[in-house]
Parts: C-alpha cells; structure tokens; sequence
C-alpha cells in the first residue's frame, strides 16, 4: 500500500471514532496541508487556523467522503475551501485577497546563475493566484492535472492552460523585475 | 527534427508532470525520447527543471505550524462533536433518524391496539349476562294471603321463589327477563295479596 492509499484508508476509519487513525492522519498530511494553506494566505497563524478548521471539518466529514478522489486530493478541497471563506470574508472587512495572494517583487540587477533559483522564487511568488496555484499543487502537492482539475473545480484543459500561462507570465515578471524576458526561461 | 505542433503541445503539457515525477515509465520514456529529437522539448525541460527547483527552495522556507496546533484540533473535537458513544450519536445522522423510526413505529402499534381493542372495553358495571338475566324481585305477601293464592299469583307471572320468607315475610323471587318483566312486576305490584313488590339490584 502506497502513502497516497494508506491516507485514503486513514480517512475510512475516522467515521468509525478511530482518534489514532485521525492522529496519523494528522501526523502524516498536516506539513503538506499547511504548506498548501501558506501559500495561499501567506500568513502563519491564519494558515494554522484554516488548518484546525480544515482538520475539524474531515473529522466531521469523513463519513462523507466517497473515494472518488484520493483522499488527500479531499482533503486539500477541504482546506481550499475554508482558506477561500476566510479570504472572502477578509475582503469584505476591507483586505483584498491579493494582499494575502501577492508578494511584492524585488528588483534584481545583473543576476548571475546561481541566483537563479532566488530569482525564480521571488517570480512565482508574484504570479496571480489562479497560475501560482496551479503551481504549488503539481510542485508542491504532487498533484496530477486531474486532482488539480477536482480541488479548483475547473475544467482539466483550463487547467492545462493555466499552466502554460503560468509559464509564460513569469516571464513577464522577470520584465519587471529587471531581468531579460529569456534570461532565465 | 521537430515534431508537429500538436504533437509537440501534447508533449509539452505533460513536461510539468514528468519533471515532478508524477508521470508513470512508459509515459517519462516516451518524454526522454521526444526531447532527445526536439530541441524546443529539451528546453521545456530544463525550463521546468529550474521552476521545479525554485519550489524546492520555497517548500524549505515555509514555516512549520505550531505543535500546539493538533490538542487544539482535539478538542475542538471534543468540545463540538464528542469521541464517546454520545459524541458519535450526536454527530451522527442514523442513529437519531433509526431511534425516531422506531418511536413511530411504536406509536403505529399502539394506535393499532388500541382501535382493535376498543369494542371491548367494559365498565366495572353489572355484565351484559348479568343484566339480561332473571330479574329478582324482593315481595311481602298480605299475611292474610293463602298459599293457593300465592301460587297462582307466582304462576300467572312465571316467577319461582329464590329464598324466603324471612322472618319479616320477605320473598326472594325471579321472573323472566325482557319486555315483560315490568308488566309481569305491576301484576305483583296490583295483586291484593302482595303488600310489597321491588326489584331487588
């Protein structure tokens, strides 16, 4: 049994009242879940409380789940979805989402090689969310198009294409980073 | 060599993937070999290799979450759902649902009961039997009366003597029950030779 399977199967005995498959439930995905969560409210008490409230809900939920997905891909559309309510109702008291979903770019002269990762880092952190989020799911998460399709709720060719622009917006903010728009890409 | 567009888009696409480490053998070979004869593809893949170790760097970065956070989680848990056999009834669906159904079903039988019971019900009166019985009746004859006199009199309203004479000369006697009895009980109570006539209950 894979680690992917091992969760899935984790997540079947929460319904029962297993605390000891929700306690390694929790020790096995909470880094991965948290990472997901951080990078999208980039804050880190708020992530650790979208964190608790996504860990409440799959002990509430996991009855519901029906294995049509894997069950860290449920998960992740768990956290998703209470880090999408807190942003929203962060909006409407006055922040915007993108002040959580942005990260403001450093001008970077005369880059050199090895600053290339550093450079990168900086670019993708200022991607729009919608491209940085395809992103962190397939590099961060491992998600496959397919996962990234279920927990986004977008078609897997939207997907696909989000990808692409990803790709092709860093290159934009190398522009504006100071960089040459083939430097680095 | 290079590949149509369509065949190079649909390798394109997969390149994230494979540089992840998501894609299965057959799929990365297909890859390896694609890039080995065009060049645009093996520029995809060092394109990808250096976003994929930028994320690298970024998942390192990110801060760990509080130890503190997992005994929160539990007892939240604790707190709105319980993880005893009452927690898991309250947080549960079926089991309210089940324990309602069978309150329902308990009432269904008890008013089925009581429908089919309800033509017996008796009263803690005299029963039917009872009631459609002889009717007794309590007399005193005339001291004078004979008794040829008394006979014929008992024989004219088909009555026979229960018990009796006291020694205050009361009779105990019974006539048939139905429409006759009352006008079986005024021939008795007419006779010259009765002084008393009275049902007795």
């Amino acid at each position: 049994m894979n680690k992917e399977d091992f969760i899935t199967e984790l997540i079947k005995a929460v319904p029962k009242g297993d605390e000891d498959a929700f306690r390694q439930l929790y020790d096995i995905t909470h880094k991965r879940v948290f990472n997901y969560l951080y990078r999208l409210v980039n804050e880190q008490q708020m992530a650790e409380d979208i964190l608790m409230e996504t860990f409440t809900e799959v002990w509430k939920s996991a009855k519901k789940f029906r294995n049509e997905s894997a069950g860290f891909t449920w998960m992740i559309g768990i956290a998703r979805n209470r880090a999408m309510n807190t942003l929203r109702s962060r909006k409407t008291r006055g922040q915007s989402i993108d002040d959580h979903m942005e990260y403001p770019p450093e001008q970077v002269q005369n880059c050199t090689e090895a600053e290339t990762s550093f450079i990168l880092e900086q670019a993708l952190n200022c991607l729009p969310s919608i491209h940085r989020e395809v992103l962190d799911l397939i590099f961060l998460q491992g998600m496959t198009y397919e996962d990234v399709s279920r927990i986004t709720r977008v078609p897997l060719n939207t997907v696909k294409s989000r990808v692409f622009y990803a790709k092709e917006k860093l290159k934009n903010t190398f522009v504006s980073m100071g960089i040459a728009k083939d430097d680095l890409l | 060599m290079t590949f149509s567009e369509a065949h190079f888009e649909s390798m394109r696409e997969l390149i994230p993937l494979y540089v992840k480490g998501l894609l299965p053998a057959s799929r990365r070979a297909d890859i390896e070999n694609a890039a080995e004869k065009d060049a645009r593809l093996k520029l995809e893949i060092e394109h990808w290799r250096k976003i994929h170790g930028a994320y690298e760097v970024i998942g390192e970065r990110i801060p760990h979450p509080s130890p503190a956070a997992y005994p929160r989680i539990a007892a939240v848990i604790r707190e709105q759902h319980g993880t005893g056999f009452f927690g898991r009834f309250a947080a549960s669906r079926k089991i309210p649902l089940a324990f309602i159904a069978v309150q329902f079903l308990v009432i269904i039988a008890l008013g089925i009961y009581i429908i089919q019971t309800r033509a017996e019900y008796r009263t803690l009166s005299v029963p039917q039997n009872i009631i459609n019985g002889p009717v007794k009746i309590h007399i005193v004859f005339r001291e004078n009366a004979t008794e040829a006199e008394i006979r014929n009199l008992l024989l004219q309203v088909h009555a026979r003597i229960i018990s009796g004479p006291s020694r205050s000369g009361l009779y105990l006697i019974e006539i048939p029950s139905g429409e006759d009895a009352d006008k079986r009980l005024g021939i008795l109570q007419n006779a010259v030779i009765v002084e008393i006539a009275e049902k007795s209950y």
